[in-house]
């Protein structure tokens, strides 16, 4: 049915274009319903460790919550602060999703679908996810707001301090896989074994650095700073606001799937189709994610970086050349 | 050794309170789905209210004013009228304003005939002003 | 209650005001804080308090004794039980009202189900404020059922006015003693879940540990009292070292610390929690039988003249020492009521531990000292 849909289009617009066209519009659709689903998710999570049961009311079990949500904020007023830098205020909740956008189109799906197939993946992947940082910061300092601007440089400072972490530990992945590409990194543990077995430091440390990188307790000081300061997204209000909300769901996905992709064996499973598999084990990761939310208090600032430059970079440093040695000595 | 020990309970303490929120994720919800389900009142004390004693079938209020003297807030007010052929007063107004009323059942230990007590009404949010100006002689024919 | 600006000689140029305004997403109240920062640390703090002044010392004068019970609770409305006894108890010390000993005994378990409802709602908001959204759902389950308690005896859950000159105004029904184990019971299953979730986190550690400290001179000078005063290591409770009530008759323990670190004060009302569990258990064992009330409607019905003079009575609340001062000229009303609230001294303390700290830091220490700003302003 797609293919038709595609060959259709490509007689308007080229092959190229309608590939493209298409295929940006089936991923923003199942971003969407993502997002839909994982904000229901994170509320039924929270509800059921505090011993209730969160929405119930709009929709069966609440599933139409978010939509009601999403209608609620379509509703408010838009503005924009008076002394505002104007093209970056509007700019940043648009940018802050390409990014995520671009990466879920390469992440691959299985092997049947000729999708996502790039040589360097990986390091096209890694250079992207680094552009979200700036939409943030454009936010932050686009605001005209004191706090806003202190939320976003701290966020900076996060994302680019957890960022190392995990290039580190999926360097470590490709000693073992001997290949940039997701597609042939995938292949590589169907014939060996999940390389979380293989890599257990390496996994428990993307683990933590994707905590990280999408704001998620108990790393979210730029987000829940609204006990003394208000993040960088403050003076947003309404759609805008949803945005960031929604870039950071999508980017949560985006960034467990990867992790799905180099640890835990990509779309390989017994029995379900190999798009369902990833998906489950993006889920999961992300359903301990919100677990972890609901478990523990904050980290400070200071205790936030400390963490990341004088625990988790060592420790992947150390894994990356433990594993180089075992690799070479191998052979 | 002990910065490695320290690190090892750290992040055993982690994985303890993940034990103990995912243990609680799996049990029952202790809240009710209100207005659904409704709590229990029963011993609740709400606004107050007049009795109805069963050897007379209504009130006994005798509009003494008792209440509305001691009353901190003044909110209660009274009024009453000798009928024919009795000695004692009875109420022919009796307004409880419970925008000002703290509950603190003052009124109700002075009663001489024990005709007030706490009700269990606990739903008494209103839109205006005036619908907090309770009637406590509604049940009985009104003011 | 004015807000001096600085002097530009007494601070460096690059420091900047924030103002936690009296509005800000953490349970205290309304209450402003001035903060002049230096980049992230704290240079000078200033509370600014009145903003929820309602008179209550004023009201006093014009109330008769039992017209100003209802006024009780809610000065601290988490102690809301223990200020209205405290207040019922100095009336009748001054006018010398006999009291049953079931109503002693019935105010102490009472007070201390207050007391552990308090320390229940501190612990869920100092979890709320380091960022820990979970334990205080679990609090408020445990502080439900505590209150689904007290309602089945006072017929009120927060702002109790059950007291009376001469003891209480319902008596305890004869299935409160089983009632009440129940409820004690699911309080002790509790307590490890608490140790596990929150003592024992590492990250709960660091956040609190080794933050706010205050010196025991510091604590004497601004007369700071309660769980802050123990977890810097002097013993001082109310209910040991001028005992009332039927408090003599229980035996439990001071739990003292000496870091006075927010860890400290976390551990102490902790500790306080089991001593008040403790409390409990023998007052149930030792309730007698009897009326819970000498006379009914004194105060009320037949209104009260206290003898003239003055009078200090002070009590334990959840806070710390609440002295009610009371000063009588013969008359039905008091000639002037004064309050001495323990979060007055708490706050006020802070003006000297804060400075020096960072601006996360803020937030933890605030929300450890546990103080409420109603009854700072009254």
């Amino acid at each position: 049915m797609l293919g038709g849909l595609r060959q259709w289009l490509a007689g308007f617009l080229g092959d190229s274009v309608a590939t493209f066209l298409l295929g940006a519009a089936l991923i923003m659709t199942f971003l969407a319903f993502n997002v839909l689903f994982l904000v229901w998710l994170e509320r039924k999570v929270a509800a059921h460790i505090h011993r209730r049961v969160g929405p119930m009311e709009a929709g069966p079990h609440g599933t139409l919550q978010t939509v009601a949500d999403m209608l609620k904020l379509l509703g408010k007023q838009l503005l924009v602060p008076a002394a505002a830098d104007r093209v970056g205020y509007l700019l940043a909740p648009l940018l802050v999703f390409l990014p995520t956008l671009c990466v879920a189109s390469l992440i691959p799906l299985s092997g049947v679908e000729a999708f996502a197939d790039v040589p360097y993946g990986l390091l096209v992947i890694v250079a992207l996810s680094g552009l979200t940082v700036l939409a943030v910061f454009m936010a932050g300092w686009s605001s005209n707001n004191k706090y806003a601007v202190l939320g976003g440089m701290r966020s900076v400072a996060q994302v680019v301090a957890y960022e190392i972490p995990i290039l580190l530990s999926a360097l470590a992945v490709v000693l073992l896989s001997q290949t940039m590409n997701l597609r042939h990194i995938v292949e590589a543990q169907q014939h060996t074994v999940w390389y979380v077995l293989l890599q257990p430091v390496a996994a428990v440390i993307y683990f933590i650095g994707i905590t990280a990188e999408t704001n998620r307790a108990p790393f979210d000081i730029p987000e829940a700073e609204s006990e003394l300061v208000a993040g960088f997204h403050t003076e947003y209000s309404g759609m805008r606001f949803a945005m960031f909300y929604f870039a950071e769901y999508t980017n949560m996905l985006v960034l467990g799937a990867l992790g799905a992709t180099l640890f835990l064996g990509g779309w390989l499973g017994p029995w379900l189709p190999g798009p369902v598999w990833l998906l489950l084990k993006a889920y999961a990761g992300i359903f301990v994610m919100m677990w972890m939310r609901w478990t523990f208090p904050r980290l400070r600032f200071d205790q936030l970086m400390t963490l990341a430059w004088k625990l988790l970079i060592p420790a992947a440093l150390v894994n990356l050349a433990v594993t180089a040695l075992l690799v070479h000595g191998a052979g | 050794m002990g910065a490695l020990r320290l690190f090892a309970q750290g992040v055993w303490s982690l994985v303890v309170g993940l034990g103990v929120t995912g243990r609680h994720m799996l049990r029952r919800r202790v809240t009710i789905f209100y207005p659904h389900e409704r709590p229990d009142v029963s011993r609740w004390g709400g606004p107050i209210e007049l009795v109805t004693f069963p050897e007379t079938g209504t009130h006994d209020c005798i509009a003494c004013n008792a209440c509305v003297r001691v009353c901190p807030s003044e909110c209660i007010s009274v009024e009453g009228k000798r009928p024919e052929g009795s000695k004692k007063m009875r109420a022919t107004k009796f307004i409880l304003d419970f925008s000002t009323c703290s509950l603190c059942g003052l009124c109700v230990d002075v009663c001489p005939t024990d005709t007030l007590r706490y009700s269990t009404r606990y739903d008494e949010a209103t839109y205006t002003r005036d619908a907090t100006y309770n009637d406590l002689l509604e049940p009985f024919g009104g003011s | 209650m004015s807000t001096e600006t600085p002097t530009p000689a007494a601070e460096p140029l690059d420091t900047y005001t924030l103002n936690m305004g009296p509005q800000h997403p953490s349970t205290h109240g309304v209450l402003r804080l001035v903060l002049t920062l230096q980049g992230e640390r704290l240079i000078r703090v200033e509370p600014v308090i009145g903003y929820g002044h309602r008179a209550h010392e004023k009201m006093a004068e014009n109330r008769t004794y039992a017209q100003f019970l209802p006024n009780t609770s809610r000065q601290d409305y988490l102690s809301g039980m223990i200020y209205n006894f405290a207040w019922v108890e100095a009336v009748e010390k001054m006018a010398g009202i006999p009291v049953p000993e079931r109503a002693l005994v019935a105010r102490v378990i009472l007070a201390e189900f207050n007391r552990l409802s308090s320390h229940l709602l501190w612990i869920g908001a100092f979890l709320l404020d380091i960022g820990g959204w979970t334990p205080a759902l679990y609090t408020w389950d445990d502080r439900e059922a505590i209150l689904f308690l007290l309602e089945s005896v006072t017929g009120s859950r927060l702002t109790y006015c059950t007291g009376r000159f001469g003891g209480l105004s319902r008596d305890l029904d004869a299935d409160f003693p089983r009632r009440a184990s129940v409820v004690l019971a699911k309080l002790k299953a509790r307590w490890q879940e608490y140790e596990d979730l929150i003592e024992s986190n590492v990250i709960f550690i660091q956040r609190t540990q080794g933050i706010g400290i205050f010196t025991q001179e510091q604590c004497r000078s601004f007369g700071v009292t309660g769980a802050n005063l123990r977890a810097a290591g002097v013993p001082y409770d109310v209910r040991k070292v001028e005992p009332y009530g039927a408090y003599p008759r229980f035996q439990f323990d001071i739990p003292t610390r000496t870091e006075s670190d927010a860890f400290a004060r976390y551990w102490v009302r902790v500790q306080e929690m089991k001593q008040s569990v403790r409390i409990v258990e023998q007052a149930l064992e030792q309730l007698p039988d009897g009326p819970v009330l000498t006379e009914k409607g004194l105060g009320s019905k037949k209104r009260l003249k206290l003898p003239a003079g003055t009078q200090y009575y002070a009590v334990e609340s959840a806070r710390g020492a609440y002295g009610i001062l009371l000063v009588s000229e013969g008359a039905t009303e008091p000639w002037r009521a004064k309050f001495r609230t323990p979060s007055y001294p708490n706050l006020a303390v802070l003006e000297d531990v804060l400075p020096g700290y960072m601006m996360a830091d803020v937030v933890t220490i605030l929300g450890s000292v546990d103080i409420i700003i109603p009854e700072i302003d009254r």
